[in-house]
């Protein structure tokens, strides 16, 4: 029987996290900001060949807890999560968000009041904006997601009682309001988006760098104090890259 | 050297090298599955220990947001979409398997199996771009909802698991002898009596089968559903409207409920809840096959 | 004896694809009598009974020629109701093939198909049936449990009392008892000796000494022809052909 100790004991080795050289990086979090981060890295990691990273997403909520249960070193955030202690926080600058909704709909402007009623639907037909007759249909991110919560921050809770269509991810909510004819959504960074219309907001396109747009979504990093001086080095980079505006992320204005 | 070849020896510590590598291999799967299964329970339990049974398992309140976790709303959305998906299924694809045992033959028959068994390997992602190519915008055009629907998710799974289920039904089907056939039609059988009288039910062990697994298949599937459920996650809208299964909800809310926060255990316990389910219908299944064998 | 004749070929041949394997078979069978067919392997002895009860048209490429007379009713022709025809000539095959139901079901499975659903009757019709294949005192009390947990003899009387519940009129054996031991074997001779008169039967057999004991008359088929037929005793002691007797004589040594 010695042999199954033996391999009941090179199982549980197997098994046992954190056995983690020091040589290497794990970053973690926020689904929308994953395309920087990478960009970013690729870059870090010529001028850094020893250190390895490994970036996976898993949203803002999961990059924060590994921070806080050591299995991610960097987490990614596009939502305020406080500070933690032991914990550094760095904000990234802003990402627009934007609201995306199907060109059958007839409408290509809207007032912050009109997203208002939307969202919180007292309007549900088009044409009550000036639109085609159709009924209005939400299509939303899960909550844990900072652009949902940005949005609902700004124009109140959607009522548990409205069928949203829900989608897990930016390109997922464009593919549902392209598809389905009512349909508005929202998603983050400056991106133009074919097959949708992206709503002018109170006469407004967003610019990069504009004043007065008024939905922002603030992309963060997070980082514990006692960090090795490679993370340091890794968030001072993924903070000052050049490559943030290519991304949809400004230095922020301050609205 | 010759006495190797010369003597039909056996090599006992060749053969009992075997069984302990075959041993090992059976007793890790076991003791990862349970492994799986005890990590699921402690955290589907320590869950439960804070909230109450009842109100969880039953309740359809749900906004991890604000930490109001009713898994009721899922349940029983799991089991209508399921549901859907076998009353389409199970009876088209019976049918399918019936036409390719009893009256295709041949290069029918062969080209059917064969047409089956790589549909039946597609992945479901395939299903779910189907799904909202095709399904989504048909049921909106006869439901007047958005299309996103416990019903597409019912007809999709329907779609994924037919062929499964046929591929099995008929594999289930053809076990039958030729000589049960032959001694029933010299009964005097016609060929509907010999398939309701004597096909059906000879092969109802492997039709059990058929539909476990199909039934399996549907309930675990995430992705393909994902798709075009709608993910409504508040209350029930309807055939028609949008809604969410304990597993599309675990994929949503996992970004929200990761590993390590305080109410992660109520995704432990909707897996668990899965778990039982479907191992509540296996042994409810094979139950019947028990007692029919008597 | 009687001497109403039962059943009747008349230029009897059957082709699979180009292979000829019955070759202008004419023969009579007298009401009441058991006839046993003999011959080599693959001589045609099987697929005569499958002409008899139509199942020989299930083999893929079969075509058969000739007429079949049960009772004076031509069974070959187009418009015959088949499944009627297999009611009124049962066949027990050479393997024991017990449905995977319960004994009650199995024997039941005839009755039930021609439309029988009466529970009373069923169950008297399963007891009498059972009681003329000799079995009932085997199983009685037990008629719910599977019919695969029975013995190979048991289940050969099995499949017997299955072909008798729907009363048929002619039952065909075909080799019943080479599955079996010869404690079995001799059981199901029995059966055979007792059927005799009430039914007609065609028992295809290899065992010479079986078909010596059980039947009135005896037919040597060789090659897919019908070489000699007569009664038994004098087919084993007297044959009018060479073939006949170099084939016993072979076997008997």
């Amino acid at each position: 029987m010695t042999w199954l100790m033996r391999m009941i004991l090179a199982l549980g080795l197997l098994l046992t996290p954190g056995a983690r050289p020091d040589a290497s990086i794990t970053v973690m979090g926020a689904t929308s900001l994953l395309s920087y981060a990478r960009a970013v890295v690729s870059g870090w990691a010529r001028q850094h060949p020893e250190i390895r990273v490994a970036i996976s997403g898993g949203g803002s909520y999961a990059g924060w807890y590994g921070l806080a249960a050591g299995h991610a070193d960097i987490a990614l955030s596009d939502l305020d999560l406080g500070r933690g202690p032991a914990v550094n926080e760095r904000r990234l600058g802003q990402m627009p968000i934007l609201f995306v909704a199907n060109p059958e709909n007839g409408v290509e402007s809207v007032t912050r009041r009109d997203l208002v009623r939307i969202f919180s639907g007292r309007v549900h037909h088009w044409q009550a904006l000036g639109g085609n007759p159709r009924p209005i249909r939400l299509v939303a991110r899960p909550s844990g997601s900072g652009a949902r919560a940005v949005v609902s921050q700004s124009l109140g809770e959607t009522p548990r009682h409205l069928a949203q269509i829900i989608q897990l991810s930016n390109g997922a909510v464009v593919r549902a309001v392209e598809e389905t004819p009512g349909a508005i959504g929202y998603v983050e960074g400056d991106r133009r988006w074919p097959g949708v219309v992206t709503l002018r907001i109170g006469g407004q396109a967003y610019r990069p760098g504009s004043r007065g747009w008024p939905f922002y979504a603030f992309p963060r990093i997070y980082w514990r104090q006692a960090a090795s001086p490679a993370v340091f080095s890794l968030v001072s980079a993924l903070a000052h890259s050049s490559l943030a505006r290519s991304f949809g992320i400004f230095p922020r204005t301050g609205s | 050297m010759k006495a190797f070849f010369s003597s039909p020896r056996t090599y006992p510590q060749i053969d009992r090298m075997w069984r302990q590598i075959v041993f090992a291999a059976a007793f890790s799967v076991l003791a990862l599955l349970t492994l799986m299964i005890l990590v699921l329970l402690f955290g589907a339990l320590s869950f439960l220990r804070h909230h109450g049974v009842i109100s969880t398992l039953l309740g359809r309140e749900w906004d991890p947001g604000r930490g109001q976790l009713q898994i009721g709303l899922f349940v029983v959305e799991s089991a209508v979409v399921a549901g859907l998906a076998m009353l389409v299924a199970v009876p088209f694809g019976l049918g399918v398997a019936i036409f390719g045992t009893q009256v295709a033959v041949g290069f029918e028959r062969h080209g059917l199996r064969w047409t089956l068994t790589i549909a039946s390997a597609v992945p479901s992602v395939a299903y779910g771009w189907w799904g909202l190519a095709v399904v989504v915008p048909g049921l909106r055009g006869l439901g007047g909802g958005s299309g996103y629907s416990l019903l597409a998710a019912g007809l999709v799974l329907a779609l994924m698991i037919l062929p499964t289920f046929s591929v099995l039904a008929m594999e289930a089907l053809s076990q039958v002898p030729e000589d049960w056939h032959q001694a029933s039609l010299a009964l005097g059988a016609n060929d509907d009596q010999n398939l309701v009288r004597l096909v059906l039910p000879a092969s109802l062990p492997g039709l059990r089968l058929a539909f476990l697994t199909a039934l399996a298949r549907a309930v675990g599937e995430t992705m393909a559903v994902q798709m075009v459920i709608g993910g409504t996650a508040a209350r029930f809208h309807g055939l028609f409207g949008p809604g969410a299964t304990l597993t599309t909800q675990i994929l949503t809310d996992m970004a929200i409920l990761p590993n390590g926060s305080s109410d992660h255990g109520v995704l432990d316990l909707m897996a668990m809840v899965l778990f039982v389910g479907v191992t509540a219908m296996t042994g409810w299944v094979g139950y019947g096959q028990g007692r029919a064998e008597k | 004896m009687s001497t109403t004749t039962k059943l009747r070929l008349e230029g009897v041949s059957v082709w699979y694809g180009a292979q000829m394997a019955l070759r202008d078979i004419s023969l009579q069978v007298p009401q009441g009598v058991v006839l046993a067919l003999i011959g080599p392997s693959g001589c045609g002895k099987s697929t005569l009974l499958r002409v008899v009860n139509r199942l020989v048209e299930r083999s893929p490429g079969a075509k058969v020629q000739g007429r079949v007379w049960l009772d004076n009713e031509d069974i070959l022709r187009r418009d015959m109701d088949v499944a009627q025809l297999r009611r009124r000539v049962g066949m027990i095959f050479q393997r024991p093939t017990p449905f995977p139901f319960s004994i009650f079901d199995n024997v039941a499975y005839g009755p039930r198909l021609h439309g029988v659903k009466d529970p009373v009757g069923l169950r008297r019709v399963v007891e009498d049936s059972l009681k003329q294949a000799a079995l009932w005192d085997e199983v009685r009390g037990k008629l719910r449990r599977p019919a695969s947990g029975l013995s190979g003899g048991q289940q050969q009387r099995l499949a017997l009392a299955r072909a008798l519940a729907v009363d048929p009129e002619v039952i065909l054996l075909d080799e019943p008892t080479s599955a079996l031991d010869p404690g079995a074997a001799a059981r199901i001779e029995e059966l055979v000796v007792k059927l005799k008169g009430r039914y007609t039967v065609v028992i295809v057999t290899h065992n010479l000494q079986q078909a010596a004991r059980v039947s009135d008359l005896t037919g040597f088929i060789q090659a897919g022809a019908l070489i000699e037929l007569g009664e038994t005793s004098l087919i084993f002691t007297a044959p009018r052909d060479q073939r006949t007797e170099a084939y016993l004589t072979g076997q008997l040594e």
